[in-house]
């Protein structure tokens, strides 16, 4: 079988979805040995643009994201989100949701007007992706099946059952049940994570975007009856998923 | 098999000396404000009254995760069934778990044989022990006549003072306890009415009442499938499967094959599915024959208390109360349910 070229991209990243792929450890070696690797900044100085499969990670952020994004996705037959910033637009979309002028002048002041900062949207928003590694970062285990899914031509395995699954098979107690309770997102967050934010007893934020169906009415008169407000419910929106009501 | 007595110190020294030989003994423990099965060190580790342990014991036979076989494709294909067992002994279990597993062992090995619950099963030793105070709020076992087992125990004790009454359930239980057991006197059998004559009582006046007769349970559900109060508790599902992970009944399981990158060797596994969950139903068209949120939860409840209650002649819910417990929105628990159903069909 000959092995298909494979590229590495990012945008408004900490590219630590591609640290991620390369922390693989011996792994590592049995992805070098599947693809051959034409583009990885992370990695190799090297920049080919003749590949077959695009991991693309991070945001589109300023208008030349959007043109150089459609490129790769004319050179690549699959395209791959990687990572929460691709899938969901991610922590930088954040600022979607403050005043552009304000946002602007906080991170760059009088240079401001040197930079075309858009508003943060995941790639799907430009592109057709054909598949989703979600996370903040991605999970090492989920990407090497997912990327083995891919080069058998398989549909990959992304649960869409949510979080609570995998914290209950922990045998967690839920943060909402401790002495002192977590206000926590699992109920709405797409698995796959392994409870990996409860389980050490943070909330789930939702890194890995919701589930197809979330009972979002429910949760909030959960986090209601918790005492908390719809500004810390926004919150919990803003962080990862403020764009679910206008994504795809 | 006979019911004998052992001194409570010389057991829990018994039990002790074996896990200081090695032996994996699995009991609850406390975990912050609930508990956990764990491997204890100690019998003093031991939380004999609840509150309920988050995940039911089924998880030692039928395990969150399980890998059925592994496989390699090379010019030809090998296969390597993964069938295992390893002796543990599941000490502190409550009847209501007993009774669970009891229904599991059933359904494991009703027609096709489960082989990869089988051989766990053959080797696990299942210590019960009496509940003679309700575990948790949520449970309402008297009411599903599940305060004491009926089968697949090993050992069953009853703390009646410095003794335990033992029910032995197997001869695997019988010789584990064949040096220190003492023939049962009047007098024990005299304090184990008592004691479960007062359990009783206690248990009667402080879990909430099922309103339908038990039996009653499959006709209730049966007459009501079109009742509004499964679209209205829907509602408030998150579609979660939290009441399925910690049933102690759920059997349910999903099987993924993963090949590794090499595209060599790869895994078939099988994990803990969920009828409450959307997916549950979804088919290769992208079809989702159980659509509504009402729909799963009705599934689920008629699971437990008609179609598994006929076909096996007993309840699918132990009345453990795990599920009421772990539901944010309380709105799965099947007693509840029942007892509003009951209310609104005799009106």
């Amino acid at each position: 079988m000959k092995k298909p070229k494979v590229g590495f991209f990012e945008f408004t990243c900490c590219e630590g979805c591609q640290l991620t792929v390369l922390s693989l450890g011996d792994k590592l070696l049995d992805l070098f040995e599947s693809v051959d690797i034409v583009n990885f900044r992370e990695a190799s100085s090297y920049k080919g643009q003749d590949y077959e499969i695009a991991f693309i990670e991070g945001s589109i952020s300023t208008s030349k994201d959007i043109e150089r994004v459609k490129e790769i996705r004319a050179r690549a037959k699959i395209c791959v989100a990687l990572g929460a910033c691709a899938h969901l637009g991610g922590v930088n979309a954040i600022r979607n949701f403050q005043r552009q002028s304000d946002v602007r002048w906080r991170t760059y002041g009088d240079k401001a007007w040197l930079f075309d900062s858009i508003l943060a949207q995941p790639i799907d928003a430009v592109i057709k992706v054909d598949h989703v590694i979600p996370e903040c970062p991605i999970d090492k285990k989920e990407f090497l099946r997912v990327t083995a899914s891919i080069l058998l031509g398989k549909k990959p395995f992304i649960p869409d059952y949510p979080v609570c699954v995998e914290c209950k098979m922990k045998g967690n107690v839920c943060l909402f049940h401790k002495p002192n309770p977590i206000a926590c997102m699992g109920p709405l967050t797409r698995a796959g994570c392994g409870a990996a934010c409860p389980s050490v007893g943070n909330a789930c934020e939702g890194c890995r975007g919701l589930i197809p169906d979330p009972n979002l009415s429910a949760w909030e008169e959960v986090l209601k009856e918790y005492g908390l407000s719809i500004e810390d419910i926004l919150k919990f929106y803003h962080m990862y998923n403020g764009l679910m009501g206008v994504r795809r | 098999m006979k019911n004998c007595v052992v001194a409570k110190r010389e057991l829990l020294d018994l039990i002790d000396r074996r896990i200081g030989e090695g032996k994996e003994v699995v009991a609850p423990v406390k975990q912050e404000n609930q508990a956990n099965f764990k491997r204890i060190k100690s019998t003093r580790e031991i939380l004999w009254e609840g509150p309920q342990t988050v995940i039911p014991p089924k998880a030692f036979l039928f395990p969150q995760e399980e890998e059925l076989m592994e496989y390699e494709v090379n010019d030809e294909i090998k296969v390597k069934v993964k069938v295992e067992g390893k002796p543990i002994i599941l000490l502190g279990i409550h009847p209501c778990d007993i009774n669970g597993t009891a229904l599991l062992d059933k359904v494991f090995a009703e027609n096709n044989l489960d082989e990869h619950y089988l051989k766990k099963r053959e080797f696990v030793t299942i210590i019960g022990s009496e509940c003679l105070v309700p575990c948790s709020p949520e449970s309402y076992c008297y009411r599903k006549e599940s305060v004491l087992p009926l089968e697949g125990f090993d050992l069953f004790l009853t703390d009646i003072g410095d003794n335990f009454f033992v029910e032995v359930g197997s001869k695997k239980g019988k010789s584990l306890i064949s040096e220190i057991a003492r023939k049962t006197t009047p007098s024990d059998t005299k304090k184990l009415k008592k004691i479960r004559r007062v359990r009783d009582n206690l248990f009667d006046e402080e879990q909430r009442k099922l309103k339908p007769k038990l039996e009653d349970l499959p006709k209730l559900l049966r007459e009501n499938y079109d009742s509004p109060v499964w679209d209205e508790h829907g509602a408030r599902c998150f579609s979660c499967g939290s009441c399925n992970m910690v049933c102690p009944t759920c059997y349910c399981f999903d099987v993924r094959d993963y090949m590794e990158l090499n595209l060599k060797r790869g895994t078939r596994s099988r994990f803990w599915d969920g009828c409450l969950l959307t997916d549950f139903t979804k088919v290769a068209s992208g079809e989702i024959f159980r659509e509504g949120r009402g729909a799963r939860l009705r599934h689920r409840t008629n699971r437990k208390d008609w179609y598994l209650f006929e076909k096996w002649e007993r309840s699918f819910c132990t009345g453990c109360g795990r599920c009421g417990k772990a539901c944010l929105t309380k709105i799965v628990d099947p007693l509840d349910i029942e007892n509003e159903l009951y209310d609104r069909w005799k009106k």
